[in-house]
């Protein structure tokens, strides 16, 4: 793998990645918009032996004498987002990345089952100053596993699923990686238009994953393979654990994120109706789905992570915009082993709004509340933002 | 492992079905007693009413009659009657013995029909009439599962066509007090689900078609209408879809989906039941359209088939038909049926005596291993009305691994049994008699599985079985006829079945270029025939049967399905000689197959088969049936010179019918009037 396709979503190694996923960048190469990254090839290996003895006697060629005059240069100017321009992609990446881990903390405490709790950092940095940072948490996302049984008895999903693999085998195999061109076939994303929005999108998905791994990791759910031999899943299952699902959390962050910058484009389009948003949903189900027709997850995996991928697409979204953020939470002990993933519970996308509560047999299993700002947008990943929301604003024809 | 052949006695009464009785006697897992089959009946002299009077002192918790039948019909005293029916074992053994007391002429067993897919209390609906306008042609379709939300069958996003759906495989509603077995939907309900699921004028399909009962993935059971491509929904787009542009108020659609585990059995009989169910249901309901005190007209598609029967319309499903289409006199009903598909299935085989200088003939049947369906092949005798049938011929089976049967005559209470080492029955070679109309014997094969995931399970050799035909009291034209029951799992499936298929090295499967066959050649010699094919639900005299044509070719599908019929009691002016006539299946040789409304809103997909043949010749007579005298096939006969599709001259009427037919099918055109 080339540092260049660090800058790309590739899933964050996570979820997608777990499996052999970076053979599947065919999935990629099949559009051929990350194809457009090979420009950079073009520059050569700088690192190569080759190279370096070319530009070791170049310089011994044509260095001449000492220079005792030159015009002195400005210094850098620090923590300024103007520099991020002139950085490439996989140091921005890291940048970003920080920006975002720094402002979680996650807890787990063990009752009946596990509950993991995700924190969100909340106060003002003062970022130009050194002094010690005085911060408080609060709650983000509070995930409690449901009970085994819950599991052992939606194991007879995964039998009805499993007769629709056939049908879907394309899907599921085209999915193993992150499903970055199933988005670019609703929306107009490519690397060339689009570079930023190809770049917000991985660090989101970066982030996500280090969130989602860590709930996977609290909470220790085991997977379909592990309740039954006859499940044969139709692809390997991942070594985490099974809830939340990473493919979902991660599906419908792209898919809230997506819609976020089509909402905020002014585009005419995108503004009324709730067309695009709801069409950005669907895929991401579909996508969560899939992973219960191959048998590698239960239906209630998939509404955990819808629940997980949705609140962490606004809080990233606050985190670039200053903007109010949702806190959720999904109590797995209430949720009816009968219930199918139904997204359209958790999230009414032409409002672009989570859902209060959640209500299924056996009795409210999500809820979520919006809160209002309380802190700062954080400057790179704002400016990120920015480039990217600017891919999405149309030509005004009167303004030529 | 050797395999020996034993003689079994007959003791008490000889069966009426020997598949019914193979089946319950060998062939199923163990279920409990008091589990609930479907079974077709059929009564003779005897009303449904005398019927549940006559079991009720031996079986009273044993017999359930479906609140499809209401109080008229249970009163109704016919020569002949199929009714469906769920029952215990205990009664269908005894439902199925010859001489009977319950009034049972004959009968066919279906499925077990899980408890919660019945509704005990069901009692029938009232049926109030529905006044529609005099242009009304009530559009039916019967098959495994519908994306009935599709455009295709909307006036717009929140109003259905679809005025009854009844889904067999579906727990009721418990605020439908009417319908015995399933879920039964009706246009009201539809178009609340309708605007209920859908959010930014999109409608989640996959709540939809939970809510409605048709997908159940929780409960492990298979719709089509889960995958991307769907038979039924394929074949309504083409009989009845319209854009909702058009806003179509004239063809409102009636329809029921059979439970996929009776499609899923592969031997095909078992979807008797269920499709007697399913007709009565839609009978009742069609009725109720009326235009100025008179039911408007009814069309059905059924694009389903069968290799097996004997070919002569007397076979229940033919005469089923009848008694569908003859159910309620007010009404003009039609109905379309594709000829099948087996044309090359090598499935078809013909015991020949006429020339007494050739060696008597053997039929090779390749039973192919992993087979998880019993397989079974059905030796029909000549037609004969006395009152014994003479013994025309005997029968020997030899299997793969093991002695020659001893031979089975035509004769009652013939049987021989192949058993293991440990005395396991994996075979049954029986001789039963069809009853009038049909009045033939019938010796049947009947191999369990080759394979069985199951412990202790008895398991048949796969390989070439010999099945040994000598002369005895049968005349040089006269034939035996022979089928082998369709044993194939559909994709999506699970049973595993393998179609069995006659292996004669004699039969010449490829022409001069490589290309199979489509037609016997002439003077062949081999017992394995073409010729016959035609499905055996299509000899039936009403319905209009339609074969399939590649355009780009101008030629008959490979696939499918031929004629004639064999020698049958209305001989020499059999009802039909094949198909009525042809219609698009495939666009060419590569391009298979013909588009229609793919599971899902907005998309369209390919099928191809006899099956898409027939729902367009629907399509086409539901315009014309108000404007017309003449008969369902007399129409298609004059059709067809109105919009003749040009195929090879020398094409033989049994494998097109009158001719080829050119039916556009386009959405967006309103029909006509």
């Amino acid at each position: 793998m080339t540092a260049e396709f660090y800058g790309t979503p590739q899933g964050a190694y996570g979820a997608y990645g777990a499996y052999g996923a970076y053979g599947a960048y065919g999935a990629y190469s099949a559009n051929g918009a990350y194809g457009a990254y090979g420009a950079y090839g073009a520059y050569g290996l700088p690192e190569s032996p080759v190279s370096a003895g070319a530009f070791i006697s170049t310089r011994d060629g044509i260095v001449g004498s000492p220079l005792e005059h030159i015009s002195p240069a400005r210094p850098g100017v620090p923590n300024d987002t103007q520099n991020l321009k002139r950085l490439s992609r996989e140091v921005r990446a890291a940048i970003f990345a920080f920006e975002l881990d720094s402002k979680v903390e996650m807890s787990v405490s063990t009752g009946e089952t596990a509950t993991a709790t995700l924190w969100r950092r909340t106060g003002d940095i003062e970022i130009h100053k050194a002094d010690r940072p005085n911060v408080k948490y609060r709650e983000l996302v509070e995930m409690t596993a449901p009970r085994q049984e819950v599991f052992e008895k939606q194991l007879a999903f995964l039998a009805g699923y499993a007769d629709i693999r056939q049908d879907r085998a394309s899907e599921i195999l085209s999915q193993v990686a992150a499903p970055v061109p199933f988005y670019q076939t609703l929306s107009f994303i490519d690397p060339a238009r689009t570079p930023f929005t190809l770049e917000l999108l991985a660090t989101a998905l970066r982030f996500t994953n280090s969130c989602e791994q860590q709930f996977k990791y609290a909470l220790a759910v085991k997977r379909p393979i592990e309740l039954s031999p006859q499940v044969q899943p139709m692809i390997q299952t991942p070594t985490h654990g099974s809830l939340p699902s990473g493919h979902a959390t991660e599906a419908f962050v792209m898919a809230r994120l997506i819609w976020k910058l089509l909402l905020n484009s002014g585009t005419p389009q995108y503004q009324s109706g709730g067309h695009w948003g709801e069409m950005q949903m669907r895929l991401a189900a579909r996508i969560a789905i899939n992973r219960t027709v191959a048998g590698v997850h239960f239906p209630v995996d998939s509404a955990a992570g819808a629940m997980l991928g949705l609140t962490l697409a606004e809080f990233i979204f606050s985190q670039c915009t200053g903007a109010s953020w949702t806190s959720a939470k999904f109590n797995g002990l209430h949720y009816s082993p009968s219930s199918d993933f139904d997204w359209h519970g958790l999230y009414e996308a032409a409002a672009d709004t989570q859902k209060a509560e959640t209500k299924g047999p056996d009795g409210i299993w999500a809820k979520a509340k919006t809160r209002k700002p309380d802190g700062n947008k954080m400057p790179a990943l704002a400016w990120l933002w920015d480039k990217a929301q600017e891919e999405w604003t149309d030509f005004d024809p009167l303004c030529t | 492992m050797a395999y020996e052949w034993k003689t079994a006695l007959a003791t008490g009464q000889t069966p009426i079905d020997a598949v019914t009785y193979t089946r319950l006697a060998f062939g199923t897992p163990p279920v409990n007693g008091d589990a609930w089959w479907s079974a077709m009946v059929e009564l003779e002299h005897t009303s449904i009413d005398m019927f549940a009077h006559f079991v009720r002192p031996d079986f009273p918790q044993g017999l359930l009659i479906p609140a499809a039948y209401d109080t008229r019909d249970r009163a109704a005293l016919l020569d002949r009657q199929f009714v469906a029916i769920f029952a215990r074992r205990s009664l269908i053994e005894a439902l199925n013995e010859n001489g009977n007391t319950y009034g049972v002429g004959n009968i066919h067993l279906g499925m077990v029909t899980p408890d919660k897919w019945l509704n005990l209390d069901a009692q029938p609906a009232p049926t109030p009439v529905m006044e529609v306008s005099d242009d009304t042609v009530v559009s039916g379709v019967i098959d495994d599962g519908f994306g009935f939300a599709h455009e295709l069958f909307r006036t717009d996003e929140m109003t259905t066509r679809v005025d009854y759906c009844a889904v067999l495989p579906s727990p009721p509603d418990p605020k439908h007090k009417h319908a015995s077995q399933g879920r039964v939907l009706e246009g009201d309900q539809i178009d609340a689900y309708l605007r209920d699921f859908t959010w930014s004028d999109l409608l989640d399909e996959e709540l939809f078609y939970s809510h409605t009962g048709q997908v159940a993935f929780g409960e492990g059971k298979f719709s089509p209408v889960s995958l991307q491509r769907s038979h039924g929904t394929h074949i309504m787009g083409l009989s009845t879809g319209f854009a909702p542009i058009v806003d179509v108020t004239s063809r409102p659609i009636v329809c029921a989906v059979l439970p996929p585990r009776v499609v899923e059995d592969t031997s095909g009989i078992s979807l008797l039941p269920s499709l007697c169910l399913a007709l009565q249901m839609l009978s009742k309901r069609a009725s109720r359209f009326q235009s100025g005190g008179q039911p408007v007209p009814f069309i059905l598609n059924f694009s389903y088939g069968n290799f097996s029967g004997p070919h002569d319309g007397t076979d229940e499903v033919s005469r089923l038909f009848e008694q569908f289409l003859a159910a309620d006199p007010r009404q003009k009903r039609w109905m379309t049926l594709p000829a099948g598909n087996g044309n090359l299935a090598r499935a078809h085989g013909v015991f020949d005596f006429s020339d007494p200088q050739t060696c008597p003939p053997h039929l090779f049947l390749r039973v192919l291993p992993d087979d998880r369906t019993a397989s079974h092949v059905e030796l029909w005798m000549p037609f004969s009305d006395a009152p014994t049938p003479p013994d025309f011929v005997s029968i020997t089976v030899t299997p793969p691994f093991g002695t020659e049967s001893a031979t089975i005559d035509a004769r009652e209470g013939q049987q021989q049994t192949l058993c293991d080492s440990q005395g396991r029955v994996v075979a049954t070679l029986l001789y039963t008699y069809e009853p009038a109309p049909t009045a033939r014997g019938v010796i049947t094969l009947a191999i369990e599985p080759t394979a069985s995931l199951s412990e202790g399970k008895a398991i048949a050799p796969s390989g070439r079985w010999k099945i040994s035909a000598k002369p005895k009291d049968i005349s040089p034209d006269q034939q035996i006829e022979v089928w082998i029951r369709r044993d194939q799992t559909l994709p999506g499936y699970r049973p595993g079945g393998r179609q069995s298929y006659f292996d004669n090295g004699d039969y010449k499967r490829f022409g001069p270029f490589g290309r199979p066959l489509a037609v016997d050649p002439q003077n062949d010699t081999s017992p394995v025939r073409r010729a016959g094919t035609l499905s055996g639900f299509a000899d039936g005299s009403s319905p209009m049967v339609v074969a399939a044509f590649t355009r780009k070719s101008h030629e008959i599908s490979d696939y499918s399905a031929a004629g004639p019929l064999t020698q049958t009691p209305m001989s020499p002016t059999p009802f039909r000689d094949g198909p009525d006539a042809t219609a698009e299946a495939d666009q060419s040789l590569v391009v298979w197959g013909v588009l229609s409304a793919g599971s899902r809103c907005g998309s369209y997909v390919r099928l191809n088969g006899t099956s898409v043949a027939a729902p367009r010749v629907a399509r086409l007579a539901a315009d014309h049936i108000l404007s017309t005298a003449e008969p369902a096939r007399h129409w298609l006969a004059h059709a067809v010179q109105e919009a003749p599709f040009e195929l090879p001259p020398d094409t033989s009427q049994t494998r097109m019918g009158v001719g080829g037919i050119d039916i556009p099918v386009d959405w967006s055109d309103p029909p006509e009037r």
